[in-house]
C-alpha cells in the first residue's frame, strides 16, 4: 500500500510553506551544530574535570551529574531566551519587509491561520534545537543522579517556556512593522519579565520594610505588612518557573540553599503565605498555566493586529468633521 | 461585477478617496487611469480586502466586500504593485503553497500549479528558485498566483511598470487572453497608449475623485474632444477652403498643410460641424475626407489633469458613468494646454506649410 505524501496531507499551508523554506536555509543546521559543539563542549570539561578529580581523590559522586545537568538546563534555558526572540519576532514582518505579506492577506487564510502557522513553524525550529541537544542530555544517564522522569520534567518545562517567549515574539512582530524595532522590544519585554518583576517585588518589599519600620516606631505596633499578592506577578517570570521546576525536582536546598529554595519556599518568607499553600506549592505548573493563557492571549490579538479589516479607532474623525463644518 | 459606491479612505485628515463611484460589468477588461497618489492603489486595495474604507460601499458579484470577505477572497486575484518573493521555494513550490492557502491539496494542487506555469510561459522555470526570476518572469509569476484559485475578478495595480517591451508584450498577451476567457480584469499603469489598446473601458482618476469612466470613446467625447482639431482633405488647391474656413466665426485656427490637408480648431458642436461641412460644400471645395482628429486616452488624462473638465456624459455603454461626468456641460471649455501638439506649436506640427499661413482669428 503506498503512502500518501507529506504534501497531501492538509497541514496549515504557511507553516508547511515556512518549514521548507526554513529547512532549506543554511542557518538551521549551522545553529544546531553550534549549540551542539557549545553543550558538549561544556560536558566534555565537567566531565574531565569529574573524571580527573575522581581519579586523585575520590570515586565518583553522582551528585555532581546532578549539578552538571542543571548547568545544562539553566544554559538550555538561556540559549532559548537568545534564539526564540530572534526567530519569533522577525515571522511577521520579515513578510512585511519581503512586501510578500499582502499577497498572502488576499488569500482565504484567516488571520488566525498565518498566525498559527507561523507560530508552529518557528516552534518547530526552536524545538528541533532543543531535541537535537537531548543526547548531551543524556550523558548524565551513564553516570546516574538523575532519573528521566526530573529530565522529562526540565525539558518539557523547556519546552513550555518556548512556547511562552515564541507567543510574545510574534505578538510584537506582528505588532511592529520592522524587525529590529519587534526583536529589541521582545528582548526588552523578556528582561522586564525577568527581572523586572524580581525589581519591583525587591523594590516593593522595600518599601513595605520602611512602612512597617516607622509605624513600628510611631506606634509601637509592627504592621507586619507583607507583599502577600504582589508575589504572584512572578507567575509570569518564566526564571522564577524553570528555576522552581529545578529547585522542586532536584531539591535545591539538599545541596545548595540548606533551605526550602522552591518558589513557595522563598516566597513564604516574604508573603503571609504559608510554604504549604497551594498557589506556592503548585508554582510551575500555575505558573505554566498562567504562561500559556498570556500565550493564547498573544497570538490571538496578534492575529487581529494583522486584520487589514479590523476597525481602528479613528483619532482624526473630529478633527475632519471640525473642517467640514467649518468648510 | 464590480460595483463601488460613494467610496471614501482618510489616511488622518488627508483624504485618498472622495465618493468614488463605479461600475463594471463581468468580462471587462478596465484599465484604472491616475497620477501618483490619485487613489487607483487606495481603491484597490480597498476592493481586495486590504484596507476598510471610511464609508461606501463595495459589492462583488452581488456580495458586499465588508460582509462577504471570506467569500471576497475565493472571488478575487489581486497582484500588488510592490511585491516580494519568497527566498529558498522554486516557482512550482511557490504556486503549491498558494494552492494550499485556497485550500487545494496534493495531486490537484500539483496540477494547477503546472497548468499555470505552462499559462505564463514558465514551465521551464518550474524548478528555478523564484528570487532569481527576472522581474518580468516574477510579474507573470504573481500573475499566476492570483489565477490559482481561479478568480472572477482579478485586480492588478500596475503590473507592467518596470518591465521591457519584450516582458509588457507578453504580460499584455496573457491578459487579454484571460479577457477572453470570462475574467474582468481591473488593471492601472501609467503606460497609457498600452491600457488604451487593451482595455474595453477606463475610469480616470484624479485626486481620490473619479473625473470620468467609460469607453475610449465615450471617454473621448465627455472629455470635449471638439476641441481636437477637424481634418479636411480637399483635391486641389486649398486655398479657397482655408479662406472659407477663416470667415466662420466658430474657427479658432486653420493650418493648410500638405496634399490638400487642412487642419482647423473649430469651436462648435456636432450640428456646427455638419454646417461647417455643407458650408464648403456648396462653396464648390471638392472634399475628399471629413473628422475629427481623435484624442487619446493619454490626451483625454492630460487635459484632465491640467484642469480641463468633462463636457458631455459618456454614451451608455457597458460602463456606467461616475457621477462627476454627470456635472453640467461647460459652454466653451478652454483648450487644454496638454492638448496634441499641432494646435499649440505650429511650427512644429506643420513643417511643409508655410508658417505666414498659420492664422490666428
Amino acid at each position: 500500500m503506498k503512502l500518501p505524501a507529506i504534501k497531501d496531507f492538509k497541514l496549515n499551508a504557511v507553516l508547511f510553506k515556512d518549514l521548507r523554506q526554513k529547512t532549506k536555509r543554511s542557518q538551521l543546521s549551522v545553529s544546531v551544530f553550534l549549540l551542539n559543539l557549545f553543550l558538549s563542549l561544556i560536558a566534555i570539561i565537567i566531565l574531565l574535570s569529574v573524571s580527573f578529580s575522581a581519579a586523585s581523590y575520590s570515586p565518583l559522586d553522582n551528585t555532581v551529574f546532578t549539578v552538571f545537568f542543571i548547568v545544562l538546563g539553566f544554559m538550555e534555558f538561556g540559549f532559548i531566551l537568545l534564539t526564540v526572540p530572534a526567530v519569533t519576532s522577525g515571522a511577521i514582518t520579515m513578510e512585511r519587509e519581503k512586501q510578500t505579506f499582502d499577497v498572502l492577506l488576499t488569500t482565504s487564510l484567516t488571520t488566525r491561520q498565518i498566525i498559527w502557522g507561523k507560530y508552529w513553524a518557528s516552534l518547530a525550529q526552536v524545538i528541533l534545537l532543543i531535541i537535537s541537544g537531548f543526547p548531551v542530555f543524556a550523558l548524565v544517564f551513564m553516570y546516574g543522579g538523575v532519573t528521566f522522569f526530573q529530565a522529562f520534567g526540565v525539558l518539557l518545562t523547556l519546552l513550555l517556556l518556548t512556547m511562552y517567549i515564541s507567543a510574545i515574539g510574534l505578538f510584537f512582530s506582528a505588532k511592529m512593522k520592522k524587525t529590529i524595532v519587534a526583536t529589541v522590544l521582545t528582548y526588552v519585554i523578556l528582561l522586564v519579565l525577568m527581572f523586572g518583576t524580581i525589581s519591583m517585588l525587591l523594590t516593593a518589599g522595600g518599601i513595605i520594610e520602611v512602612i512597617n519600620s516607622i509605624v513600628l516606631d510611631n506606634t509601637g505596633v509592627d504592621p507586619d505588612l507583607k507583599i502577600d499578592f504582589l508575589g504572584f506577578i512572578l507567575y509570569v517570570n518564566p526564571l522564577c518557573t524553570i528555576y522552581d521546576c529545578m529547585a522542586g525536582l532536584f531539591n535545591f536546598d539538599s545541596f545548595i540553599f540548606g533551605s526550602d529554595a522552591t518558589m513557595a519556599g522563598i516566597l513564604s518568607d516574604v508573603t503571609h503565605f504559608s510554604s504549604n499553600n497551594i498557589l506556592l506549592t503548585l508554582w510551575t505548573p500555575i505558573s505554566i498555566v498562567v504562561q500559556m493563557l498570556i500565550a493564547w492571549g498573544a497570538l490571538e490579538r496578534a492575529s487581529v493586529v494583522i486584520d487589514p479589516l479590523r476597525k481602528k479607532a479613528d483619532k482624526y474623525a473630529r478633527k475632519r468633521k471640525r473642517n467640514k463644518q467649518a468648510a | 461585477m464590480l460595483h463601488i459606491e460613494n467610496l471614501s479612505k482618510y489616511y488622518g485628515t488627508f483624504r485618498a478617496l472622495n465618493n468614488v463611484n463605479l461600475h463594471i460589468n463581468k468580462g471587462e477588461l478596465f484599465g484604472f487611469v491616475g497620477s501618483n497618489g490619485a487613489g487607483k492603489t487606495t481603491t484597490m486595495k480597498i476592493c481586495v480586502g486590504l484596507l476598510r474604507a471610511d464609508s461606501g460601499r463595495i459589492v462583488i458579484d452581488g456580495y458586499e466586500v465588508r460582509k462577504n470577505t471570506k467569500l471576497l477572497k475565493q472571488k478575487v486575484g489581486y497582484v500588488p504593485d510592490f511585491f516580494g518573493a519568497y527566498d529558498n521555494l522554486t516557482s512550482i513550490e511557490y504556486l503549491n503553497f498558494f494552492a494550499n492557502a485556497y485550500g487545494i491539496y496534493g495531486k490537484e494542487a500539483d496540477k494547477l500549479s503546472e497548468d499555470l506555469l505552462a499559462l505564463v510561459n514558465l514551465s521551464d522555470k518550474r524548478n528555478h528558485e523564484v528570487d532569481g526570476l527576472s522581474r518580468g518572469m516574477k510579474q507573470r509569476l504573481c500573475l499566476a498566483r492570483a489565477l490559482v484559485h481561479n478568480p472572477d475578478l482579478l485586480v492588478l495595480d500596475e503590473p507592467a511598470s518596470g518591465l521591457d517591451p519584450k516582458a509588457r508584450y507578453e504580460l499584455k498577451e496573457i491578459l487579454k487572453s484571460l479577457s477572453s476567457m470570462g475574467k474582468t480584469i481591473v488593471i492601472s499603469s501609467h503606460i497609457l497608449p498600452e491600457l488604451a489598446e487593451m482595455c474595453s473601458s477606463f475610469g480616470i482618476i484624479d485626486r481620490g475623485v473619479m473625473k470620468m469612466t467609460g469607453t475610449l470613446r465615450d471617454i473621448q467625447q465627455a472629455a470635449n474632444f471638439s476641441s481636437m482639431p477637424i481634418v479636411i482633405v480637399v483635391r486641389g488647391d486649398s486655398e479657397p477652403a482655408v479662406q472659407a474656413l477663416r470667415e466662420l466665426p466658430a474657427t479658432k485656427y486653420v493650418r493648410p498643410m500638405a496634399e490638400g490637408r487642412i487642419e482647423v480648431d473649430y469651436l462648435g458642436g456636432i450640428d456646427d460641424e455638419v454646417e461647417l461641412l455643407k458650408i464648403l460644400v456648396n462653396k464648390g471645395i471638392p472634399v475628399v475626407s471629413y473628422g475629427r482628429m481623435e484624442g487619446t486616452l493619454e490626451n483625454v488624462f492630460l487635459q484632465l489633469m491640467n484642469g480641463g473638465q468633462p463636457q458631455n456624459g459618456p454614451a451608455p455603454g457597458p460602463v456606467q458613468a461616475a457621477p462627476p461626468m454627470q456635472a453640467p456641460m461647460q459652454a466653451a471649455p478652454q483648450p487644454a494646454p496638454m492638448q496634441p501638439a499641432p494646435m499649440h506649436a505650429p511650427m512644429q506640427a506643420a513643417p511643409q506649410a508655410p508658417a505666414g499661413q498659420e492664422v490666428a482669428r
